[in-house]
């Protein structure tokens, strides 16, 4: 788990770099603006990093949401797996820029990220969780904050149009020095909720949506957002 | 046009009213140079110089060579960085390329789902090679869209994303297989590449025919601009190959190098005119009859053709090089006292039998049936018919009075003394023609047939060419497989019927890959069965519904599909002209050919790439009806080695023509004779002498032998000229000794040059000048009478 607050850490820190940059409808609700410095000098750690997810997967062609297990790798940088477990299991790798996808009984996909424009915003989103490369998240977004230290929320819409295209925003969520959603809205009606770190257990434990939705604001102080 | 000379004037004008005609008449000919550089279209169609194919094969091969895929095919690599980085730049260069007008097609082995015409989209059942045994019935449907909720899961999803409600089994992507490229290059994170990862490979098909050069020239400056925005283009090498490429390439150096060399020798061309006459005006008033020619051919040919073949322009500016001459005549013979006019007209006898005969030996190309060398005689015609003439009627009005009188320079005395002190005896020439019959019994190849050394590309870019087309799987320039039938459907169906033996003749390692029409659209008979085979709209509703079960879909998220198929099963087949105006109409145009009449047949073409074994393809061709193995290189050597024949008839034709003009002309049988006698040996001897040295004549030699040939008659016409006295004798000697002088002077620096066709064109005209001159000196020139004044 470390490593992710470590990283979630690194993006808030990062975003607080930002925030000179940022719109002015950047706002930064309550007293405490995250200690970016201390934040990174706790909780950085180097690839390679691990974390579980648990992810809910909204499609306009779905009566019901999808429901989805795996883990986030980092083995070094620069490279992001996806591995899905339950309910099948499927590895998605990205590696310079290359991405390739495996699936039990099919042939392995393989495709340039800069033929997905979705995926080289989500894969910047994943590296800024991972290993705090915020330049990455801005190169492609502009980030807006809401929230303080114990509860935040970052938004991002996409610069580009030909990523807007794509993706209408993506949003992370957390709190506490720990990160714990990950929202991706896309065009076409797509929805994907992510949890990581401590959230996945509960997440998966939920009995509804509600409940699960719940547990991306802060445990202890709901408040918050 | 000006009013004739006025013979009684004896006269030259004012300076002021001689230059003022000069400027005028130079301000009419930029006007009209201006009219035709504006209205005539300068064409690159090597057809346009060859004779109207006789069989299917040679008309396939015109076709193929203007229009067929390969000739419009521009082969990339991408050098100079590490893969990862090519790579990256292939993608991008692709993307740049994608929406470009000038191009039909970029491919760099990255399958894109929007080759897909929207247009064809319905036709997805039909021309996918079918949904696969089973995969539109319950179970197969329930495996499709259980994978499809996968995608849906997944970040890598967006691609099929968009497919996914009408298009649920992907047959979309299937088809999008199926149309990339045939053969499989080298790879590297998906892309091509050479073999040993150094370039990143793309092809480019460009909508410009191969020959178009404006097109071409187009296409390959948006690919070079799109290649110089890549991010950090400067450090990387970008290499272009394929026939557009090469015609750009060859059409830059030798109009260069032509460049260069014709400034050094019009420098040249001047000094020496300048020393010869001690004058600075009469070398530029000597350009006008040159000038007018040359504009008054382009003239013609704008208002007769409208189009000019690039190579009729070459041809025809070194044919008129004949007409530099006339001027020099004119200057050499003057005296001081005579007037302008009247030296013309002492001269013109000599000259227009010269310039006569040989109009009418052009004019047999006017019925040579070939559009290009139909040009080539109205341009040379008409060019040397407005230089005579302008150097009989124009130019002496502009010539200032002579001062000297050349009789008295040094080197033609010399010369006389040297050359013209006796006759040669008879045998001499008969030695010589025996010598020249030994010199061309050498077993050395006559021709070069080979249609490219019109347009000659150094071997080091041909070879490399070729690395990159086997490195690519390109087709094979040489190796086709024709498939003749009735209609296009029929030849479709047959060909259609070819790819199971094709296949294995692949496995067996003949060839490494093909390509067909009926790739990209199956026979009709095919997509009915294709359409037969699919469920209606009830029973694939209920096996979309049972599909269904389990799976967390909406139960009308497949409407889009429902539809789809349901279209697909009633449509009429697609045919290859309902590709009109689609980026699939220019590949499958290439590989199909209706019949032009109706006895023609109808011609499915199988491209093949990596040809191993010929002999397994003619049997295989010998086993199934109506389909042949086609050898280009073959078919193109058989056109040329017709339209060699062809043109050397003419010329054949062209040389009578010449002897009855000339004959006409001297009105005396002796007299032609004469003349002609040195003019055929020097031809014979170049002939000779170059055939000796393994020289492989093209049509750049015959064109520059003719030329040699023209300039020697009027050396021999000049030398023979009746009733001369010495002194006037030597004024015809230092008229021919600067014109061959300057000639030689031309045709040698063209000589000097490393391009092939400057090369054949400079060291032909040069070696034939000099033997013609001393040919014409020898034999055609006859004793001088006594000087005293000049008896016309």
């Amino acid at each position: 788990m470390l490593p992710l607050l470590a990283t979630a850490g690194l993006v808030t820190a990062g975003l607080a770099a930002a925030t000179e940059t940022a719109r002015p409808a950047a706002v930064l609700a309550g007293a405490a603006t995250p200690d970016a410095a201390t934040l990174l000098a706790s909780i950085a750690q180097p690839a390679p990093a691990q974390t579980a997810f648990f992810e809910r997967r909204e499609s306009p062609l779905l009566v019901e949401p999808l429901l989805l297990r795996g883990q986030l790798q980092q083995p070094r940088e620069g490279s992001l797996i996806k591995a899905v477990e339950w309910p099948y299991v499927e590895r998605m790798r990205i590696e310079d820029d290359k991405v390739s996808v495996e699936r039990d009984g099919e042939r392995t996909r393989r495709f340039s990220l800069k033929r997905a424009p979705e995926l080289v915003a989500i894969n910047a989103g994943f590296e800024a969780m991972l290993d705090g490369d915020v330049d990455g998240l801005r190169a492609h977004f502009d980030l807006a904050v809401l929230g303080d230290a114990a509860q935040w929320r970052i938004d991002l819409s996409p610069r580009s149009p030909r990523l807007a295209k794509k993706v209408v925003s993506m949003s992370l969520l957390g709190g506490g020095g720990e990160l714990r959603c990950v929202d991706l809205l896309q065009q076409g009606g797509e929805a994907s909720r992510m949890w990581v770190g401590d959230a996945v257990e509960a997440a998966a434990a939920a009995s509804d949506e509600a409940a699960r939705d719940a547990l991306c604001v802060a445990a202890n102080d709901a408040a918050g957002g | 046009m000006l009013p004739v000379a006025d013979p009684a004037r004896a006269v030259p004008a004012s300076p002021q009213r001689r230059w003022s005609l000069a400027l005028l008449w130079a301000l009419l000919l930029g006007l009209l140079g201006a009219w035709a550089a504006d209205t005539l279209k300068v064409s690159g169609d090597l057809r346009l110089f060859m004779p109207a194919p006789r069989s299917a094969e040679q008309r396939l091969l015109l076709q193929q060579l203007g229009e067929g895929p390969g000739s419009r095919l521009l082969l990339i690599a991408l050098s100079g960085a590490e893969p990862d980085v090519l790579a990256e730049r292939s993608r991008g260069l692709r993307e740049a390329l994608a929406d470009d007008d000038n191009f039909v097609f970029v491919g760099n082995g990255e399958d894109a789902l929007d080759s897909i015409p929207d247009a064809l989209r319905d036709y997805r059942y039909l021309l996918s090679p079918g949904p696969q045994q089973g995969s539109l019935s319950a179970d197969g449907l329930h495996d499709a869209l259980r994978s499809r909720l996968r995608d849906l899961a997944s970040p890598a999803g967006g691609m099929v994303a968009p497919l996914l409600a009408s298009d649920p089994t992907l047959e979309t992507l299937r088809i999008v297989e199926r149309w990339t490229p045939p053969g499989e290059p080298a790879r590297h994170d998906g892309l091509w590449f050479s073999p040993d990862r150094r370039e990143a490979l793309l092809v480019a098909e460009t909508r410009a025919a191969g020959f178009d050069p404006q097109g071409q020239q187009a296409a390959l400056s948006s690919l070079r601009s799109a290649h110089a925005a890549l991010p950090d283009a400067d450090s990387g090498r970008l290499e272009i190959s394929g026939p557009g490429a090469f015609s750009e390439r060859m059409a830059a150096r030798t109009g260069g190098e032509a460049g260069v060399l014709g400034a050094i020798a019009g420098i040249g061309l001047l000094l020496l005119l300048m020393i010869a006459y001690r004058s600075l005006s009469l070398p530029l008033l000597g350009a006008l009859p040159l000038a007018s020619g040359a504009i008054a051919g382009l003239a013609a040919c704008t208002a007769l053709f409208g189009e000019v073949h690039g190579i009729t322009l070459a041809f025809g500016f070194t044919l008129l090089g004949v007409a530099q001459d006339y001027p020099v005549h004119l200057f050499s013979h003057r005296q001081p006292g005579e007037a302008g006019a009247d030296t013309a007209r002492a001269i013109w006898p000599t000259l227009a039998a010269g310039a006569g005969s040989s109009c009418l030996a052009y004019l047999v190309f006017l019925f040579a049936g070939v559009d290009g060398l139909r040009q080539l005689a109205v341009f040379t015609i008409a060019g040397l018919a407005v230089a005579a003439l302008s150097t009989r009627y124009l130019l002496p009005r502009l010539l200032p009075a002579a001062r000297v009188d050349l009789a008295g320079a040094r080197p033609p005395r010399l010369l006389q003394r040297v050359l013209l002190g006796g006759h040669l005896p008879r045998w001499t020439s008969v030695a010589l023609a025996v010598f020249c019959g030994m010199l061309l019994l050498g077993p050395q190849p006559w021709w070069q047939d080979d249609l490219g050394a019109l347009t000659p590309v150094p071997k080091p870019l041909l070879e490399r060419d070729r690395e990159l087309r086997s490195a690519l799987a390109a087709p094979d320039v040489r190796w086709l497989l024709v498939q003749r039938g009735d209609d296009i459907d029929g030849v479709l169906a047959a060909s259609e019927a070819l790819v199971r033996g094709l296949d294995a003749l692949v496995a067996d390692g003949a060839i490494d890959s093909y390509d067909l029409a009926a790739r990209y659209v199956p026979s009709a008979a095919t997509q009915r069965a294709r359409q037969q085979a699919l469920p209606d709209a009830d029973t694939l509703r209920g096996s979309l519904q049972a599909a269904q079960q389990g799976l967390p879909f909406r139960p009308d998220a497949f409407d889009g599909f429902l539809r789809a198929v349901e279209r697909g099963r009633t449509l009429p087949p697609l045919r290859p002209a309902d590709l009109a105006d689609t980026p699939l109409a220019l590949r499958t145009d290439g590989l199909l050919h209706a019949p032009d009449s109706a006895d023609d047949p109808a011609l499915a073409l199988v491209t093949l790439s990596g040809v191993h074994d010929p002999s397994a393809l003619a049997a295989f061709a010998r086993q199934h009806d109506g389909l042949s193995l086609m050898d280009l290189k073959a078919t193109a050597e058989s056109l040329a080695s017709a339209w060699r024949g062809r043109v050397l008839g003419m010329m054949a034709l062209a040389a009578l023509l010449l002897a009855v003009g000339v004959t006409l002309a001297l009105r005396s049988f002796r007299r032609a004779a004469r003349v002609l006698l040195p003019v055929a040996l020097g031809t014979a001897l170049v002939v000779a002498l170059l055939h000796a040295a393994g020289v492989a004549f093209n049509l750049f030699h015959l064109v520059s032998m003719v030329l040699a040939a023209g300039l020697g008659m009027d050396y021999a016409l000049f030398f023979e000229r009746a009733e001369t006295d010495a002194a006037d004798q030597r004024r015809t000697l230092h008229s021919l000794m600067v014109c061959a002088a300057s000639t030689l002077l031309v045709f040698t620096l063209l000589g000097s040059s490393e391009i092939p066709v400057l090369r054949a064109i400079g060291s032909t005209v040069a070696l034939g000048v000099v033997l013609h001159f001393l040919l014409a000196a020898l034999l055609a020139a006859r004793p001088a009478l006594p000087e005293g004044p000049r008896h016309g």
